[in-house]
C-alpha cells in the first residue's frame, strides 16, 4: 500500500513537471526561436546563392498569367485596395515614344483636380480602355507621365506627378495589367500641355499622360 | 537715441574662450530692426587695393544687417581715444579699425564703454573683395555670435530656351558664373556636406536621379538612382547622412540613406504623399510634407519616422519647409486665399511670421548660414526671380532674374 502510494506520488511528480514545463513561457520562447530560425536563414546571401545554382536542374513554375503580361491576382487585390506594388527598374537606356495618330483614341490623357491625385470617375473609361489594349498587346509596355499645373510649390508638385503617374498605374494593376509593364516619371509642373496661365490651362495641365516602349 | 540703443543691445557681451582668442558675443535683446550705428576707421595708406577693400567691407557690414556703416575713414596718424570721442558725439556706438601690418589687424571698440571690444589677425589675401569678406564674417561672427554670409555662395537654377543651368554666386548676387548645363531637365541644385559639391535631381538617364558634381573636379556622379523618382535631399549635419523621397515602394516615401547614397531605411509609411523633408540642425527631428490627414501639410518626426505631430498652420496647403541652421525657425510656403506666401514659425514662442505680404506669390525659401536671410523664388507676372530677405526688418533684395530653386546654406 505504501509502495503504491510512493508511486502514485512520483508518477504525480512526474506528470505535473512535464505539466508545467509545457506552460512554461521559456519553454515556449525556445520552441519560437527554433520556428523562426529557418526563415533567417532562407534570406541568407548564402542560401540565395544556393538556390540560384540549384534553378537550373530543377526550374521555379512560371505563372501563366505573368507570360501574357497580366498582373496576379495578389497584385490586383494590392492594387484595388490602395496598396503599394514596387516600380519597375528601367532596363539601360530606355525609349518611350507618343502614340501614334491611330493609337490616340487609347492613349487619352487624364485628368486630375487641384492638389489630388484620385483618378476621378470621369477618367476612368480612359483607364478601362486603356487596359483593354494593354491586355490584347502583352506585348506592350508604357510609361505614365505625371504632370501639375503651375499653382502648387515646384518641389511639392514634382513628388504630387509622381503620385498622379502611381495612381494611374495602380488603376491599370487594377485592371490586370503587369506591373512590369508600366514605369512612371513625374515632370511636376515642368512640361505644361497649355502654356496659358489660366483655369482652363491649368486644368489641361493636371494630367497623366501615357507613352509607348519602343 | 542713445537711450534706444542702449535698449537695443539690452544685456551685452558675454565673453567666451576660442582657439585662446577672446570672443565676443553681443545678446541684442531688444528690436533687430535697427542696425547698429558703426564707423570704419582704415589705418592704411590710401591705396587701390584698401580703397576697394574698404568699400566691400562696408558694403559686406550693411548687407549683414546687423551694422549700419556712418562713414569710412582714412587716417595713417590717429589717436584712438580721440576718435571715439568723436564718434561718440555722433551716436556711433562700434568703431572698427583696420591697419595694415604683416597681416590685417582688426580692432572694434564699444564707442559707449570707451574699450576694446576685440581684434583679430588675418593674412592679407590677394583679392581686396575675398579680404573684405572675410574680416566682416569674423567681424559679425565675433559680434552676434553666429556666421557671416559674406563669404557664403547661393546656388540656383536658370533657363534660357532649353538650356537649363546651375549657377553659383556671391551672398548678393554678384559674381554669378555657369558651374553646370544640360538640355535635359535639371533642378534644385543643393549643397552637399563640405560645400565642395552640388547634388541636384537630374533627367540625364531619362529618369529622375540625383547627381554630384564635384566643383573642383568637375567629376559628375550619380549619388542616388533608385526605381522611380529620387528627390528632395536634406542632410544632417552631424551625421553621414541625409533624407531623400523616393518612389520605389510605389509611393513617394521618405528614407534616410548614406552619404554615398545607400538606403539606410524607410521612415514614412503612410499612403498619400509624404515629400520635401529638412533635417535640423541638431538631426533630431524632421519636418516634412504629408497629406496624411488629407491636408497638404508640415509634419515633423524623428529620424526613425516615430513621434509624429503637425506644425499647427492654418492653410490646407503649406510646403517647402527649410530649418534655419540655428535651429530656432522653420520657413515654409503657404497658401492663404489664393496666393503664396513665405512664413516663418519660431520654435521658441510657437508664433508664426509672414514675411512675404505683397507679393503674390512666393516658393522655395532657403536660410542662409546667419539664420537671419532667406532665399525664396518670387514670382511676377509668371516670372520667376530670386530674392533675398531679412526675416527682422523685412528689407527684401533681388538677386538674380530668370532665376529659381536657390540653396543658400547646406540644407
Amino acid at each position: 500500500m505504501k509502495l503504491e502510494k510512493v508511486i502514485c506520488v512520483a508518477l504525480s511528480a512526474v506528470i505535473l513537471s512535464l505539466m508545467l514545463s509545457g506552460c512554461c513561457p521559456y519553454s515556449k520562447k525556445k520552441t519560437a526561436e527554433k520556428e523562426i530560425q529557418p526563415a533567417v536563414e532562407a534570406v541568407s546571401p548564402q542560401k540565395t546563392a544556393i538556390v540560384q545554382r540549384e534553378e537550373p536542374s530543377v526550374p521555379l513554375p512560371v505563372k501563366p498569367d505573368i507570360e501574357k503580361g497580366k498582373a496576379t491576382s495578389a497584385e490586383v487585390k494590392i492594387a484595388t485596395t490602395g496598396g503599394e506594388i514596387p516600380v519597375a527598374r528601367p532596363e539601360g537606356d530606355m525609349k518611350f515614344v507618343e502614340p501614334g495618330e491611330q493609337l490616340k483614341e487609347i492613349f487619352q490623357p487624364i485628368y486630375f483636380d487641384f492638389d489630388r491625385y484620385n483618378i476621378r470617375t470621369s477618367e476612368q473609361s480612359k483607364l478601362k480602355i486603356l487596359a483593354e489594349y494593354l491586355r490584347k498587346n502583352s506585348e506592350i509596355s508604357i510609361l505614365i507621365e505625371g504632370h501639375c499645373d503651375e499653382r502648387g510649390t515646384d518641389e511639392y508638385n514634382l513628388v504630387l506627378g509622381e503620385k498622379r503617374a502611381l495612381s494611374t498605374r495602380n488603376f491599370l494593376i487594377g485592371l490586370g495589367i503587369a506591373p512590369a509593364r508600366i514605369y512612371t516619371i513625374s515632370y511636376g509642373e515642368a512640361r505644361p500641355a497649355d502654356p496659358g496661365h489660366n483655369e482652363e490651362a491649368w486644368t489641361k495641365n493636371r494630367r497623366a499622360e501615357f507613352k509607348i516602349k519602343q | 537715441m542713445r537711450k534706444h540703443i542702449l535698449i537695443l543691445f539690452g544685456c551685452l557681451f558675454t565673453l567666451t574662450n576660442l582657439y585662446g582668442q577672446s570672443r565676443v558675443t553681443i545678446e541684442i535683446t531688444s528690436s533687430l530692426e535697427t542696425k547698429t550705428a558703426s564707423s570704419i576707421l582704415i589705418a592704411v595708406e590710401k591705396d587701390a587695393f584698401f580703397e576697394k577693400f574698404s568699400l566691400q567691407l562696408a558694403k559686406d557690414l550693411e548687407n549683414s544687417d546687423w551694422l549700419d556703416i556712418k562713414s569710412v575713414a582714412w587716417k595713417t596718424e590717429f589717436n584712438i581715444s580721440s576718435e571715439m570721442e568723436k564718434a561718440s558725439r555722433e551716436n556711433v556706438r562700434l568703431l572698427i579699425v583696420c591697419e595694415a601690418k604683416e597681416k590685417l589687424e582688426v580692432k572694434v571698440y564699444d564707442i559707449f564703454e570707451k574699450s576694446l571690444i576685440f581684434e583679430f589677425k588675418t593674412d592679407i589675401e590677394k583679392s581686396p573683395v575675398d579680404l573684405a569678406h572675410t574680416v566682416c564674417d569674423e567681424i559679425i561672427y565675433r559680434l552676434t555670435g553666429k556666421p557671416g554670409i559674406a563669404k557664403s555662395k547661393i546656388l540656383y537654377m536658370t533657363r534660357t530656351k532649353d538650356i537649363h543651368t546651375i549657377m553659383m554666386a556671391d551672398y548678393d548676387g554678384s559674381n554669378a558664373t555657369q558651374i553646370f548645363s544640360a538640355q535635359y531637365i535639371i533642378n534644385y541644385p543643393r549643397w552637399f556636406p563640405g560645400m565642395e559639391k552640388v547634388l541636384f535631381l537630374s533627367y540625364r538617364k531619362t529618369f529622375p536621379s540625383l547627381d554630384l558634381l564635384d566643383l573642383k573636379t568637375r567629376q559628375m556622379e550619380t549619388f542616388l538612382s533608385e526605381p522611380g523618382l529620387n528627390a528632395c535631399a536634406s542632410f544632417f549635419r552631424n551625421q553621414s547622412m541625409a533624407a531623400v523621397v523616393l518612389s520605389k515602394s510605389g509611393n513617394p516615401d521618405i528614407y534616410i540613406v548614406d552619404l554615398k547614397g545607400k538606403i539606410i531605411r524607410r521612415i514614412t509609411e503612410k499612403k498619400g504623399i509624404n515629400a520635401s523633408p529638412s533635417v535640423s540642425p541638431d538631426g533630431q527631428d524632421i519636418a516634412f510634407v504629408s497629406d496624411r490627414d488629407g491636408k497638404t501639410r508640415l509634419w515633423v518626426m524623428n529620424p526613425s519616422g516615430l513621434n509624429v505631430r503637425k506644425v499647427d498652420i492654418p492653410s490646407n496647403y503649406t510646403t517647402s519647409p527649410c530649418w534655419s541652421p540655428d535651429g530656432r525657425y522653420l520657413a515654409y510656403a503657404v497658401r492663404y486665399g489664393t496666393e503664396m506666401f513665405i512664413e516663418i514659425y519660431d520654435w521658441n514662442t510657437g508664433k508664426r511670421k509672414l514675411l512675404t505680404n505683397g507679393i503674390s506669390w512666393a516658393d522655395a525659401p532657403c536660410w542662409a548660414p546667419d539664420s537671419r536671410h532667406l532665399i525664396f523664388t518670387r514670382q511676377d507676372r509668371y516670372q520667376n526671380s530670386l530674392w533675398a530677405i531679412d526675416i527682422h526688418n523685412l528689407k527684401m533684395k533681388k538677386i538674380a532674374d530668370n532665376a529659381w530653386s536657390g540653396c543658400w546654406a547646406l540644407r
